[in-house]
């Protein structure tokens, strides 16, 4: 009998072990050893957890179901997990693996898991973390953290993201283009570049892809792809809550709550939200404009009903209420024309002087309001389907834009243009299916189709207001003082554009010898636009009289067009990279990009009277890419990476900044020929548990080949050759706008392990900078229209833990650095020009407790 | 219901271990009981039952290890060399060796690349501890290393053979048996590891258990994994491959002896077990995955077997 229940005690014991209501106790130490006081050990899955003690002994109830896991997590440590699959008999001894290796960064860019340095593409990381201590809660921040992306925001509309200094027109968005580099949300095409100037929500990681991309995923871009990953839903209990207090009434709030629904179902819901007064005061109304009023929200859910297989549906809605974007008028430039129609004669004639002629006072007189009513959201669903041996993905999205502007584009306190807004809608479908996976030891690859339907529909007003007829005045002329001739007078345009644009694309990777490996990649596109653009004039005086008429002509005309165009295309790339051994990476990258048809969606210039209609469609973009790069790790916690680039773009897409008032977002044109070369230096080096630093370094030479019918810098308006006048001019070897040869950022952190609010954690000091040189701000180069170079210093220190209550303090532009980010002629090139400012020095403080 | 079940069972044990059995003394059963390490206990349940047939009066007991005494069994099975203080208290019979092979789930891209390549010692560091001197390439298909948490002879046998502690092991640890770790190996599609090869092969068919690819090795030492070298899609070839070779000769595979022991006043009942292992004990070694012992230990047999009475 007693042998019997020998037998049957252990059976007893099982039957404990399988409901796991036992105790597990243990050590916690580090790899030398001593005991890790302060760690936190959590059952993943549960809220269940404990906190080792001074001598690094923990114990915990296991009230789960095994097999379970065991979370070990403390600052300064990796995590650490343990899966039990028996209640263990003796105290667990827990080694903690010391973090001051440099980890190794991994990407998800060619829709698998590898590490960045064995990449043969030049990829910039920036992680969650970093995006969250350094304050750079958008795109356009992050940009200080990688040298090689430029973004231009006048509004959110009329924002460019350019990698290497091309990608988008530089200026105004043309809804006709297609951007040239891809935003990507997790898998999700962005279509418009208005969600660069949301705030980021939960977000895990920014890989920066520089050069050509479209054989591996998505839409096929000439610059480069920013691909944005979300932290996900997980089956693990976890909450973020950060508040942030700061100068100018900043407030920030933030919160992410995920966990598990059901065994096999788990949901994250995120919040974000902003407010900041204005830093620029309009003494016209009292306000200070320019402030920030954010509101996000996202949702997922995660479905996993096999190991094979993920769903993820997910939704998010933005939406922006500033009274902002307004820009100050950052000089006046002596025009070609004479001297009547120069600004300051104009000015004067109207007794008017502007608040001040220094643009850093940041005050303004504006009597239009400026209102940039911002809505970007949708809903996507994720498959991830492993099938033999790859992955079968279906990505499918819906997403809205709604942009509701108010805008005061003569940049002044006087009522040349009263209305200047232009609200448009967009909406598109996306579907994305591919495959990826390593079919055998020595090859791998994806294959995949890409499709996406998008409309955008405008709904524009432009009207004069009593200051039109002085700035339009053209002669002499007595009758453009008649009054009322002006005053309400302007165009309402309704615009539309459908387009399509459909893809298959495959990208091997073969590896012919062990290390060298060839990487061939083709894609097919298939592009459809469809524009319709119709503007009526309204308003004014009424008048028969033909002499006024065509005053009234002079400034708005009637113009209907409609134009289609459609194109195929085959492009591919060929790479090869040669990886010695786990420390030098080499690859050599030749490709051919395309962008696709343009159409001008924003108005045709006139000529003798008639709508340019030759300019309607203008082509494609044939792009030719070279790239040699070498990645290294000299030392185990010391990247040093390496790019050369050469570009050649045929009939590069620019955008042409129009006198014409009615062609109110400029036009789009071809430039012949383009060429962008350059070097890229990227560095991460983790000294020791207490310094990293990281940096990144870009020179930068872009240049028109061949631009022969550019349009006049703002100051040559108005030339006249032999009496003639003159439109265009050409710029051939001309620097291309926006773009730094030198650019680059610096940063570095200083930990240290301490305990503070009876917490254990880390203690920090950091700071980054960035450095720009000067740059031209004109599409056709100018004598007035560059920007001086400049550095911005960014600091914050704090401390932090990964559970609990972190504490930081930061100042962003802490030399507070006046400068400009954008300058842009007034409409109708009246000769003034005005800058977007870059922000004040900034500082708070964030108070984040995660558990 | 189930926590009177248990209460019910409880008042049982207690009783039989208290009053009644004692009134059953006179019937007292010879009882043997055995306990160590857990991939064993299909082959030591093997040599039970066999020794059953001829002594089944005898009553040998598989308990698990619930204590690090091992006072309290009368035989001790583990899976790796014991220092010089345990062999100075304790008998030790070395009757079977084991070898460890790595392994991975077969689903992952990872099993079907190196499947074909195999692994040579420094792809072995590289993978199982992140040796940074060892390394010669980046690994490019995804895995997760997995591993045991305690201290058990198939991974101090695994790190130890390649100059490292089992506390270097860099993955997801696991804490159970070597069973569990195959356990943990199957749930993850892009899982590696290292199991004894009685774990590995299904014993009725003599293949691998579905779900598990083992990796080759470059066994010869020369840096590469030449096509002789892959023949671990059947027990009788791994165990007949292993065993021709002396241990000098093989590399990057680490093979260690299974060691019975008893304390120096042990049961004469488990005396006369071992003693019928030394006799029998080797029959059924390679169909349940075990290596026989080599020559030189061989003669260790006769010494236990002299020291303890035959």
């Amino acid at each position: 009998m007693k042998q019997i229940l020998r037998f049957i005690l252990p059976i007893i014991f099982l039957s404990d072990v399988a409901f796991a209501q036992g105790v597990i106790t243990g050590v916690i130490k580090s790899g030398d050893n001593t005991p890790v006081p302060g760690a936190t050990v959590a059952i993943k899955g549960t809220s269940i957890y404990a906190v080792a003690d001074t001598n690094g002994n923990f114990s915990i109830k296991a009230s789960k179901d095994l097999p379970f896991t065991l979370l070990f997590n403390l600052v300064g440590y990796k995590t650490h997990e343990v899966e039990i699959y028996e209640l263990p008999d003796a105290p667990l001894d827990i080694f903690l693996i010391d973090d001051s290796l440099l980890d190794e960064i991994v990407v998800t860019s060619r829709r698998r898991e590898e590490t960045a340095q064995n990449v043969p593409i030049p990829i910039s990381v920036v992680s969650g973390s970093l995006i969250e201590q350094a304050g750079a809660f958008n795109i356009n921040r992050v940009k200080e953290l990688v040298p090689s992306v430029q973004l231009y925001s006048s509004n959110p509309r009329n924002t460019g993201i350019n990698i290497r200094g091309v990608g988008s027109p530089f200026g105004l968005t043309n809804d006709g283009l297609d951007p040239g580099v891809g935003f990507y949300v997790d898998g999700v095409y962005y279509a418009r570049p208005a969600a660069a100037t949301f705030d980021f929500i939960d977000i895990e990681q920014i890989e920066v892809l520089r050069g050509p991309q479209g054989t591996l995923f998505g839409k096929n871009t000439t610059a480069g792809a920013i691909n944005i990953t979300t932290r996900k839903a997980g089956f693990t209990p976890g909450a973020d809550f950060e508040l942030s207090y700061g100068n100018y009434g900043y407030i920030q709030a933030k919160t992410s709550i995920t966990g598990p629904l059901s065994k096999k179902l788990a949901a994250r819901v995120s919040f974000s939200g902003t407010q900041r007064d204005g830093v620029i005061e309009n003494i016209r109304t009292g306000k200070y404009i320019n402030d920030i009023n954010n509101l996000g929200a996202r949702a997922q859910l995660l479905f996993e009903p096999s190991d094979n297989t993920s769903i993820i549906l997910s939704g998010d809605a933005s939406r922006q209420r500033p009274d902002g974007y307004a820009q100050v008028v950052a000089g006046v430039v002596q025009t070609n024309r004479a001297g009547y129609r120069q600004f300051n004669s104009i000015i004067t004639d109207l007794n008017y002087t502007l608040p001040s002629e220094n643009a850093f006072d940041r005050v303004i007189d504006h009597d239009t309001p400026w209102q940039s009513g911002n809505d970007l959201g949708g809903v996507s669903l994720n498959i991830d389907q492993k099938i033999g041996p790859g992955t079968l993905t279906s990505t499918t999205a819906w997403r809205y834009w709604n942009w509701d502007p108010s805008n005061d584009r003569d940049f002044t306190g006087l009522q040349a243009l009263a209305k200047s807004q232009n609200p448009s809608e967009h909406t598109n479908w996306s579907q994305e299916v591919r495959y990826a996976g390593e079919f055998s030891s020595r090859l791998s690859g994806v294959v995949g189709l890409f499709y996406i339907d998008q409309e955008v529909k405008t709904n524009g007003t432009e009207e004069s207001g009593s200051s039109q007829w002085r700035f339009s005045q053209s002669s002499t002329s007595a009758l453009w003082k008649t009054p009322g001739l002006f005053e309400g007078y302007g165009i309402s345009t309704k615009s539309s554009i459908k387009s399509l644009s459909a893809a298959a694309f495959a990208n091997l990777d073969w590896e012919i010898i062990e290390g060298l490996h060839v990487l061939p990649g083709i894609r097919f596109n298939y592009d459809k636009k469809d524009v319709s653009y119709d503007r009526k004039t309204y308003g004014g005086l009424q008048t028969t009289v033909p002499a006024l008429i065509a005053l009234k002509n002079s400034v708005y005309t009637d113009q209907f067009y409609e134009a289609d165009a459609e194109e195929n295309n085959f492009t591919y790339q060929l790479t090869a990279s040669y990886q010695a051994n786990k420390r030098i990476n080499t690859f050599a990258t030749y490709s051919t990009s395309y962008k696709p048809v343009g159409v001008n969606v924003a108005g045709l210039p006139t000529i003798n009277g008639q709508p340019a209609t030759d300019l309607a469609v203008i082509k494609p973009e044939d792009v030719k890419h070279l790239e040699i790069g070498v990645k290294t790790s000299p030392i185990d916690n010391f990247t040093l990476n390496l790019t050369i680039h050469n570009t050649d773009i045929k009939d590069y897409q620019t955008n042409v900044q129009s006198p014409e008032l009615g062609v109110n977002r400029g036009y789009i044109a071809n430039a012949e020929e383009v060429n962008v070369r350059g070097v890229e230096l990227d560095a991460n080096f983790k000294v020791n548990k207490h310094f990293t630093f990281y940096g990144a370094a870009a020179y930068t030479e872009g240049k028109y080949v061949t631009f022969t019918n550019a349009p006049l810098p703002l100051e040559e308006t108005g030339l006249t050759v032999d009496g003639l006048q003159v439109s265009f001019k050409d710029i051939s070897g001309g620097d291309l706008p926006g773009l730094s040869k030198w650019a680059g950022s610096l940063g570095g952190e200083f930990t240290a392990q301490g305990n503070f609010l009876r917490q254990s954690g880390k203690f920090f000091i950091a700071f980054d900078t960035y450095y720009r040189s000067d740059f031209s701000s004109s599409p056709s180069p100018s004598a007035y229209l560059n920007i001086d170079g400049y550095a911005l210093l960014n600091a914050r220190a704090g401390f932090r833990v990964s559970s609990g209550t972190s504490i930081s303090l930061w100042a962003r532009n802490l030399r507070d650095k006046d400068y400009f980010e954008q300058l842009l002629p007034a409409g109708g090139n009246a000769g003034h020009y005005a800058g977007v400012l870059g922000d004040p020095r900034t500082f708070g403080v964030t108070l984040k407790h995660s558990f | 219901m189930k926590s009177f079940f248990r209460l019910a069972i409880l008042l049982v044990f207690i009783s039989s271990s208290t009053g009644w059995s004692q009134t059953s003394d006179q019937k007292q059963p010879k009882v043997v009981v055995i306990t160590g390490t857990r991939f064993t206990y299909p082959l030591v349940q093997k040599w039970i039952d066999d020794y059953n047939k001829g002594n089944p009066e005898v009553q040998l007991i598989i308990e698990s290890r619930g204590t690090n005494d091992p006072s309290r069994y009368d035989i001790l099975i583990e899976a790796y060399e014991p220092d010089e203080e345990a062999k100075k208290v304790r008998d030790y019979l070395y009757i079977a060796r084991y070898a460890i092979l790595p392994v991975a789930n077969s689903q992952s891209a990872f099993a079907k690349v190196y499947s074909a390549k195999g692994l040579n010692k420094d792809l072995i560091k590289q993978l199982f501890f992140h040796d940074i001197t060892s390394d010669k390439k980046e690994i490019k298909t995804p895995f997760t290393v997995y591993t045991r948490l305690q201290k058990a002879g198939a991974p101090i046998t695994f790190t130890k053979y390649f100059g490292y502690e089992q506390k270097d092991i860099l993955g997801k640890v696991i804490a159970g048996s070597d069973e569990h770790l195959l356990k943990a190996l199957l749930r993850d599609s892009i899982g590696l590891s290292y199991l004894p090869v009685n774990l590995i092969y299904d014993q009725t068919t003599g293949k691998p258990h579905a779900g598990i690819t083992v990796l080759p090795i470059d066994l010869d030492g020369n840096g590469k994994v030449g096509d002789n070298e892959k023949f671990y899609d059947n027990l009788s070839t791994v165990v007949q491959r292993l065993e021709e070779k002396n241990a000098k000769e093989i590399f990057n595979l680490p093979i260690e002896y299974l060691n019975l022991s008893v304390s120096t006043d042990p049961n004469p009942e488990a005396i006369a077990f071992l003693q019928w292992v030394i006799q029998n004990g080797q029959n059924d070694l390679h169909t349940l995955g075990f290596l026989k012992p080599e020559q030189s230990r061989l003669g260790k047999q006769g010494q236990f077997a002299s020291q303890h009475g035959k």
